[in-house]
């Protein structure tokens, strides 16, 4: 025997019990946490912060972020996101569609009960859809996303059909996205849903784990058990949303014991939580993305050339560093890498190359000329880039601006309040430049994001039109096969990052914090929130 | 008196009418729209709905003669942001921020007061210059700030009070409205309570030096007596009116403590509907400062009336 052979034979006799006690230790840690899953305080009052009085209402034009993370609770919708993303079932119990991809069937659960006791049947799916959402004159929130649904009709008490004007696979996902179901008999008859206060401030009704118990208007939300609820016993026996406008606050209270769960947003704030032993910190992979929008609707940006010569002068690794403080992935395309099945890592990545961004811009007519600036016929490369005053927006668009500066490019920032923004930047589109981000539900289409259909008055605020991307997003909204979406979509991703309609930045990761004996899924709070039961306190 | 008081009522309720109209013409000139209207993911089709629904889409000035003839029968409309009555929701808020603001008025008149008279009394030395420079720093320290820092000490590093809120139930430091008071109405306190130092230190100055305190002190009139009997009761009659005027701006002052500590009041209400642009809340928070604003000096013009004889309303 040689004397390698040896050493790696008195390794192996090293080794082997190590990872046999490693695989043991881990077995018992297995079965411990299994323990003590089932060594948990049934009785438990946990504490989470919203930063707003909340619209029970979710379909409200006044239903802001702060409701998204209570009135899931409350309500269930057709569908919900299992903890890989996918649809799973919650009041619907199965789908499916047919050949032509324009009917979808939806069976509903049976022996439901609305919290007033009130029996739940296909008459409250089709009231919510018919007369809330479809009710063009009521602008419900989130009814733009089922622009291609025509009507919703019942077949039997526990049968829902919905009606497609073209197919579209995405509609389980966007059934679990923000869309619960509200009961008939309380909204039938009722002119004006959004002004019934009974229901969406202080008594709201619905099918989910938990019913609000008690409101104090700008204080708090007090949310117990539904002891009939349907499906998966909550741990938790009380959850008190306490109403917490700023984020600080919401840290402050933390730290103190006042609050038991918080989601981290800004990065820099995180180091203070990681050092205190009575807190679990946990990353979380986030579902959406940000992005500089170049205005494609006229010149210079319309020119494919200009928009990837600035995505290779961003640097975007540093700014994930500096910035997000390392808590985010870089982006090449609008499908998270939480996508599994469909994210594709090898599209077009644009890594950091100013001589390349400046190579792109001489190929499009622009040339470095007096102080260091681009120039084309004597005209500067200029670009006015308003941006919203909201998270660190305007922090990140301030770096991307210097990267510009740096290659020549110049920018003329503004600093817009958040409602000014939204006013001129994406309803008036007066802008060249700005950031932003989208979060859609974990599924590829991102047709209303980027199609020549929605320039003018959907999400694509940004004109961009390229009609040879808009029919392969087409093509994947109306196939429901996997495998035939997964190719799709590759294709689909492979267009946008070549043609850059979004500069992509980063996915960021959030920072959950919470209270060392409450355990929460190490996923997104949408996800975390659908999957309530899962959540438990130790003693 | 009466006639007095009647005449002023009038030219309040006039104020209060120039005070709305100028609220209409400037909210509506702000850029942007109201929250509930428009966001990242409205479409065009959603906003013309909510326009229409809202009736958002007339001209400028029949809308507000529609709010101007709601107003005068007793309903402030409803709020886009919160879908319920304007008054409603003040109603719920404004005792809130009535306790808050009160509590530090108090606490300030309290403290402020005689530590105006002591720096005065010792003019020049070191008790005047220690108060003085101590209210220099008080006036000069932003609120927002001293909040923040006093979250820092006493809550997160302490854990003696509660960090936000006016009640909770769980967490360091108790959960009833008593120990959710002390840091926001400590911060409020030690923001307003300068203005009273200083302006009872000059009117107690001011007062001192007149002949009728010489003639006390020459008719053999015990120090203390003077300086409280004859002195303080003249000198304080200004700084009624003074804190009439601080009344009023402590309740909008409010806004930034109520913003820092969470406390669910008309401060912080003001702020969200201002960025909401909820027009309705913000013509509603209009009109109840201003009328409380208008009715406190009324009543603090009264009352120099009543404290000072030699004033007199025909």
């Amino acid at each position: 025997m040689t004397v390698l052979q040896r050493r790696v034979r008195r390794w192996a006799r090293v080794l082997a019990p190590s990872i046999l006690a490693a695989a043991t230790v881990s077995g018992t840690v297995f079965a411990a946490s299994a323990r003590q899953a089932a060594s948990y305080d049934p009785n438990a009052t946990i504490t989470m912060a919203i930063n707003a009085d909340p619209t029970f209402n979710l379909w409200s034009p006044t239903a802001y972020v702060e409701s998204d993370n209570i009135d899931p609770l409350i309500f269930s919708d057709l569908t919900k996101f299992g903890l890989n993303g996918s649809p799973a079932p919650d009041l619907a119990t199965s789908w499916s569609a047919s050949k032509n991809g324009l009917t979808w069937t939806f069976h509903l659960q049976h022996g439901v009960k609305w919290q007033d006791g009130q029996p739940f049947t296909s008459a409250d799916v089709v009231f919510t859809y018919e007369n809330i959402v479809l009710n063009k004159s009521l602008g419900a929130n989130q009814a733009s996303n089922f622009t291609d649904l025509t009507s919703v009709t019942a077949a039997g008490p526990y049968t829902v059909l919905f009606h497609l004007k073209a197919p579209w696979a995405s509609l389980p996902a966007y059934l679990g996205w923000f869309a619960p179901i509200l009961p008939e008999h309380i909204f039938k008859g009722v002119k004006d849903p959004w002004t019934l206060a009974s229901f969406d401030k202080q008594h709201p009704v619905g099918t989910g784990p938990y019913q609000v118990t008690k409101v104090v208007p700008g204080q708090s939300i007090t949310l117990t058990r539904n002891p009939s609820y349907f499906g998966p016993k909550p741990k938790i026996a009380t959850i008190i949303y306490q109403i917490v406008p700023q984020e600080t606050t919401q840290i402050a209270d933390l730290i103190s014991g006042d609050l038991n769960f918080i989601e981290v947003d800004q990065p820099q704030l995180v180091s203070r939580l990681k050092a205190d032993p009575s807190l679990t910190i946990q990353r979380v992979p986030e579902q959406n993305y940000y992005y500089m929008a170049l205005n494609q609707r006229s010149a210079p940006f319309n020119n494919v050339l200009v928009r990837q010569a600035l995505e290779y002068a961003i640097n975007r690794p540093a700014i994930i560093q500096g910035l997000l403080r390392g808590y985010g992935t870089v982006s090449n395309g609008p499908i998270a890498p939480i996508q599994a099945m469909y994210y594709d890592s090898k599209v077009a990545s644009y890594p950091y190359n100013p001589t390349k961004a400046l190579a792109l811009l001489k190929q499009a007519g622009y040339t470095k000329g007096a102080g260091g600036k681009l120039y084309k016929n004597g005209k500067p490369l200029t670009m006015y880039m308003p941006v919203g005053q909201y998270g660190y927006l305007v922090q990140a668009a301030e770096l991307v601006q210097q990267y510009w500066q740096k290659i020549g490019v110049t920018v003329n920032f503004k600093v817009l309040e958040w409602n000014t923004f939204i006013s001129d930047v994406i309803v008036k589109h007066q802008f060249q430049g700005t950031i932003g981000w989208w979060i859609s539900p974990l599924d590829p289409d991102m047709y209303p994001y980027y199609s020549c259909a929605s320039a003018a008055t959907g999400y694509n605020f940004q004109g961009s039109c390229n009609a040879q991307l808009d029919k392969v997003m087409l093509a994947g909204r109306e196939t429901a096969n996997p495998a035939r979406r997964v190719a799709i979509y590759k294709q689909a991703q492979q267009l946008l990052a070549q043609g850059q309609y979004l500069n992509f930045l980063w996915y960021p990761q959030m920072v959950d914090a919470s209270s060392s004996n409450l355990h929460v899924p190490s996923v997104n709070i949408n996800i975390a929130l659908d999957n309530i039961s899962l959540w438990y306190v130790t003693k | 008196m009466a006639a007095f008081v009647v005449r002023r009522v009038v030219i309040g309720a006039i104020t209060l009418l120039i005070v709305t109209a100028l609220a209409y013409v400037l909210m509506n000139m702000a850029p942007g729209g109201p929250a509930a209207i428009i966001s990242m993911t409205s479409t065009a089709a959603q906003r013309a709905a909510l326009e229409k629904l809202y009736a958002l889409n007339q001209p400028l000035p029949i809308r507000y003669a529609a709010w101007l003839w709601q107003a005068v029968h007793g309903s402030l409309g409803t709020s886009y942001d919160f879908q319920e009555p304007v008054l409603t929701v003040i109603g719920q808020r404004l005792p809130n921020t009535a306790i808050l603001a009160g509590v530090a008025l108090v606490a300030s008149i309290l403290f402020g007061v005689p530590l105006g008279t002591w720096a005065a009394v010792s003019r020049g030395r070191w008790l005047d210059q220690l108060i003085s420079s101590a209210t220099m720093l008080g006036l000069s320290i932003p609120d927002f700030w001293m909040g923040i820092v006093l979250v820092i000490v006493f809550s997160v590093t302490l854990r003696w009070l509660p960090a936000s809120g006016m009640t909770s139930s769980q967490g360091g430091g108790g959960g009833g409205l008593g120990p959710h008071l002390v840091l926001p109405a400590l911060v409020l306190t030690l923001a307003f309570m300068p203005n009273i130092v200083r302006f009872t230190r000059s009117s107690m100055l001011e007062v001192l030096h007149l002949d009728y305190i010489r003639t006390a002190h020459a008719k053999g009139a015990a120090g203390r007596r003077v300086l409280y009997v004859h002195a303080l009761r003249n000198a304080l009659i200004p700084v009624v009116s003074m804190i009439g005027l601080l009344f009023a701006a402590l309740i909008s002052g409010s806004a930034i403590v109520e913003s820092v500590f969470a406390w669910p009041g008309i401060g912080r209400l003001a702020v969200q509907a201002t960025s909401d642009r909820d027009y309705p809340m913000i013509m509603g928070v209009t009109v109840v400062l201003g009328a409380i604003v208008i009715a406190t000096n009324i009543i603090v013009d009264v009352l120099y009336g009543v404290l000072d004889p030699r004033i007199r309303y025909e």
